[in-house]
């Protein structure tokens, strides 16, 4: 029985898995901020234009769980104008990382799309420019079986255009074909939307739920790109594709949703993005403690055991772990979902007992401890000893040691609930990850830190 | 909360990790996990991880645990997988072998392996029904978290091991039991492998309590450190250890080692053209070994500083030298020394006109390497055999010996030794008018030895220079145009010549 129990706690806790609408949990209290599908619908309702939107936050955050649910929410909608056909696209199944170009990303929205359109709608694209092109190279990207099987289709051609992510020699000459044409190619995308509208405000499944208004295209994973063409591996190559690109990447007609990697956004080019796109989403860490006291947030720490909860399903947290031993794991992950998710399951491989004891977690963190000891750069010590003593935790603007350490997880990002003074408020603020502050090094390092002179401030008059 | 926190601090300190605590962890992770999940295993040594998974097995007999040990460098872990795993699907896999793909540590968080990782972190999950446990030195663990952030953020578990004592002592026999000639000896692979395996095995001797140090065995790894960075010509990190085994040869009072270390030291610096430094060096290693009676030692001392003495030009005083040191090898059967101080009496002959007495001497000391199967001796002496029938005018056979010492450089890995058939190619071609195809052999050699900081970098520089007045101005500085190299170029105008 206990065996029993165990192995549903460790298998429910992948770290792996986005949250299905079963696991989700809404924590936008916690975070600071509210969900994404709120104020995305109300955008969408008032523009009378088409809107790009961006999210970034820490890798294991929760943005590919709260795009999943935002496809929900749209497609779920009460009010026919309020519903839309969203198409989430998980770039990683179809992009190389480290070697990617603009016509392959328009070929996996292209393929996604008529895919979407097959399955859920039954609805056939008719032959257009894609259709023709994916034909032309057929050969590249078939199997024998295929080949006999003739032409190719829209609607089906989603795993024969994955398979250009493993064979790069196929990719070139795919590239070589598309890429001339670019302009022409942007322009033939928008004729493929301007089909699928039509299609899908038509389209009544028996007359029951409403048809959808727009296409919402949303770009999951695409933060994750390393090399764009020619462009220096990383932030360059990031930047070329969501700033130098912005026309292309905004210029088509559909609703269009872009995860964008947060050492971008908070560089000295994040303004930009703001600029270009309009609304940048960050979602941060769900607070686990307040600002600058530390002291345990008792709403966030609810919801990342409400987050537990729903993972565990008929077994109760209560069963599974005792009190102590729960907060002491919840104040340990920072707020970060998915590392603590990684923690339960080790916790559940050092012990046989339930529910599961304090040792046991300890063990695990441990182990996470451990790992982080030899991954921190030498030079990055001093400045997350600054930054855990500082009294308002920001980070110096366009610092990039800082950037890297946003986007290893040894700092994280947080914003305070809106509540109080809302403009205060809003703006994001820093700590040092909970498992690297019990580094030894950063314990030695904080003990002989000596901060920079803080500029006098003129004290406030108390608010009324 | 907050006293609650300061009371548990105490768990954190990083200790080594028991071996029974974490070995049936990892076994309740594979016997919990139902599907796909990522596991790592943090274990330095081979033989270690060899043990730890047959005592998994032998605790989960009713599992199907599949090994796939990659030695030869793989690019895709995935596909490699997909390629070896059995039907029907085991049910987890262990994966040994990665550090064979990623040799040079510092050098792995960038490596492709690691980027291909990340880029197939969810291919992973989808292809893969069963736990994968990938088992890696700690270096490579923390390769994958720098350059694999998101393939490392899905893992269920890390779990550490921490090197037995008695296994190091059994690795470090193995891999120090044989000599210098053995470690000069290995492919460039072989010397990248082997230099990956000595910085584990330190790494493991260094993180002991302090109280079971075993700082001999920490002084002899140092030394073979720094021989193979020596032969690879990295001369800092070579430097960096042959110093650090020299102060633990100190520290211990081990004499014969510290003017051994000493001569190493003398023959870096040497490498790069410091000849009072190494002289120093020399004398006092010689100054020990004359104290301690190690007629070896006094032997190599002296052929040592023969060598300086004729690169200084002072020939009659390096032949005396290299006699001697020639007497004592014979007289120790030491066939290594005895070929060395061959080869350099030759080099003496040769630059004072006398051919075929040189040839001889080369041709002796060639014997004796290949009897040895001393194949970076033997490359040396093919090169000064070439070099010979240069300066006879028997060019095709002048070009066949420096081929063949070509290809004998290339696999030891050896970059000065390749330079140097370049370059000695390049004069060949440069005097038989072949000048297109000289150029860019005189380029490479510069730039190798620029890089190398070699004294012979100034020879090269004037080949490129006699090469430009035979050439033709036009012809030389349109190939030169078309491989513009900033740092070559620099050196070049530093005493007037090329224009650009």
């Amino acid at each position: 029985m206990t065996e029993d129990i165990l192995k549903k706690i460790y298998n429910a806790c992948d770290p792996y898995v986005p949250a299905s609408a079963e696991y989700y949990y809404d924590c936008s209290e916690a975070r600071g901020e509210t969900a994404l599908g709120q104020p995305i619908q109300r955008h969408l309702a008032m523009a009378d234009d088409y809107t790009c939107f961006l999210l970034s936050g820490h890798i294991g955050c929760g943005k590919s769980s709260e795009l999943a649910k935002l496809s929900r929410i749209l497609t779920a909608a009460r009010q026919p104008h309020d519903c839309y056909f969203p198409v989430l696209i998980d770039v990683s199944e179809y992009l190389d990382d480290y070697d990617v170009s603009l016509a392959d990303i328009l070929l996996a929205i292209v393929t996604e799309l008529a895919d979407a359109l097959r399955t859920r709608l039954g609805v056939e694209l008719r032959d257009n420019y894609f259709t023709k092109r994916l034909n032309e190279i057929k050969g590249l990207i078939s199997s024998d079986v295929e080949m006999e099987q003739g032409e190719i289709s829209l609607g089906f051609a989603k795993a024969k255009v994955q398979r250009l992510k493993k064979d790069p020699t196929a990719r070139q000459k795919v590239r070589a074909l598309l890429e001339p044409k670019m302009s022409t190619m942007l322009e033939e995308i928008n004729l493929v939307f301007d089909e699928a509208r039509l299609a899908i405000r038509k389209h009544r499944l028996g007359g029951a739920p409403p048809p959808c208004s727009d296409l919402v295209i949303i770009l999951d994973n695409l933060e994750k790109i390393r090399k764009l063409g020619t462009e220096e591996e990383g932030l360059k190559s990031q930047r070329e594709l969501f700033l130098e690109r912005y026309t292309q990447l905004t210029g088509m007609r559909a609703h269009f949703i872009y995860t964008v990697p947060l050492r971008l956004v908070r560089s000295a080019d994040g303004p930009q993005l703001q600029q270009r796109y309009g609304e940048v989403f960050v979602l941060p860490m769900i607070k686990v403690i307040e600002r600058a006291t530390r002291h345990p947030y008792q709403s966030g720490i609810e919801s990342m055991r409400a987050i537990l909860q729903k993972r565990l399903g008929e077994v109760k947290l209560e069963e599974a772990f005792a009190p102590e031993v729960l907060n002491f794991l919840l104040t340990y992950s920072g707020g970060h979902v998915r590392n603590l998710m990684i923690f339960v399951q080790n916790a559940c491989t050092y012990t046989d007992t339930i529910p599961i004891p304090l040792s046991a977690v300890q063990e695990a963190i441990k182990r996470s401890i451990r790992s982080y000891s030899t991954a921190i750069p030498e030079s990055h010590w001093a400045k997350l000893a600054q930054l855990d003593l500082s009294s308002d935790q920001h980070i110096p603007n366009g610092d990039d040691d800082y950037l890297k350490m946003l986007e290893n997880l040894s700092i994280m990002e947080y914003v305070n609930g809106s509540d109080e003074d809302q403009l205060a408020d809003a703006e994001p603020w820093y700590a040092v990850n909970p498992i690297v502050r019990e580094l030894k090094k950063f314990k030695e390092t904080v003990g002989t830190t000596r901060l920079p002179v803080e500029a006098i401030r003129l004290p406030q008059n108390e608010r009324e | 909360m907050n006293a609650n926190e300061t009371a548990l601090l105490d768990p954190f300190e990083i200790s080594t990790p028991d071996e029974a605590t974490e070995l049936s962890a990892l076994t309740r992770a594979l016997e919990l996990a139902e599907s796909f999940r990522l596991l790592f295993v943090s274990c330095n040594q081979i033989p270690q991880r060899e043990r730890l998974m047959a005592e998994v097995r032998t605790r989960l007999p009713h599992l199907t645990l599949q090994t796939i040990f990659f030695r030869e460098p793989i690019q895709h872990l995935l596909d490699a997988i997909q390629e070896q795993l059995t039907t029907p699907l085991p049910d987890a896999v262990f994966i040994s072998g990665l550090e064979f793909s990623l040799p040079i540590a510092a050098d792995a968080p960038a490596a492709p392996l690691i980027a291909n990782l990340n880029a197939s972190r969810n291919s992973f999950a989808q292809t893969l029904p069963c736990p994968v446990v990938l088992w890696v030195p700690e270096y490579v663990l923390t390769a994958i978290m720098q350059g694999a952030p998101d393939f490392f953020s899905i893992r269920s578990g890390v779990y550490f091991f921490a090197a037995k004592p008695s296994e190091m002592t059994e690795l470090a026999r193995s891999l120090l039991g044989r000599g210098y000639s053995e470690v000069a000896n290995l492919s460039l692979a072989e010397k990248h492998n082997r230099i990956a395996a000595l910085e584990l095995l330190l790494s493991d001797y260094k993180s002991l309590p302090e109280n079971q140090r075993d700082y001999k065995t920490e002084m002899r790894l140092n030394f073979q450190l720094g021989d193979l960075f020596s032969l690879l010509r990295a001369y800092d990190k070579a430097m960096t250890h042959y110093q650090r085994s020299l102060q633990l040869s100190q520290r211990l009072g081990y004499r014969a080692e510290m003017a051994n270390l000493l001569v190493r030291i003398g023959i870096t610096h040497q490498d790069r053209g410091e000849y009072e430094v190494a002289l120093e060096q020399y004398k006092q290693a010689l100054a020990t070994f004359e104290e301690l009676g190690n007629r070896t030692g006094i032997s190599n001392s002296l052929h040592n500083i023969g060598i300086i003495h004729q690169d200084r030009g002072d020939f009659d005083a390096a032949m005396k030298n290299y006699q001697r040191a020639l007497a004592i090898a014979e007289e120790l059967s030491d066939h290594a020394g005895v070929a060395s101080s061959l080869y350099q009496i030759g080099r003496i002959y040769q630059g004072r006109g006398e051919y075929e007495a040189a040839l001889e001497y080369f041709q002796r000391s060639l014997a004796i390497e290949k009897k040895l199967d001393d194949r970076a001796g033997v490359a040396s002496s093919l090169h000064q055999i070439g070099t010979i029938y240069q300066l006879c005018g028997e060019y095709e056979q002048a070009w066949q010996q420096y081929q063949h010492s070509l290809e004998i450089a290339k696999t030891l890995g050896d970059r000065l030794g390749v330079a140097s058939s370049l370059h000695q190619i390049g004069i060949l071609f440069t005097e038989t008018g072949r000048y297109s195809e000289a150029f860019p052999l005189l380029l490479n050699a510069l730039r190798t030895l620029l890089e190398l900081q070699s004294p012979s970098a100034s020879n090269a520089g004037n080949m490129l220079k006699e090469l430009r007045a035979k050439w033709g101005k036009k012809d030389f500085d349109n190939a030169w145009r078309a491989s513009t190299n900033e740092e070559v170029a620099r050196w070049l105008l530093r005493d007037e010549g090329v224009e650009i």
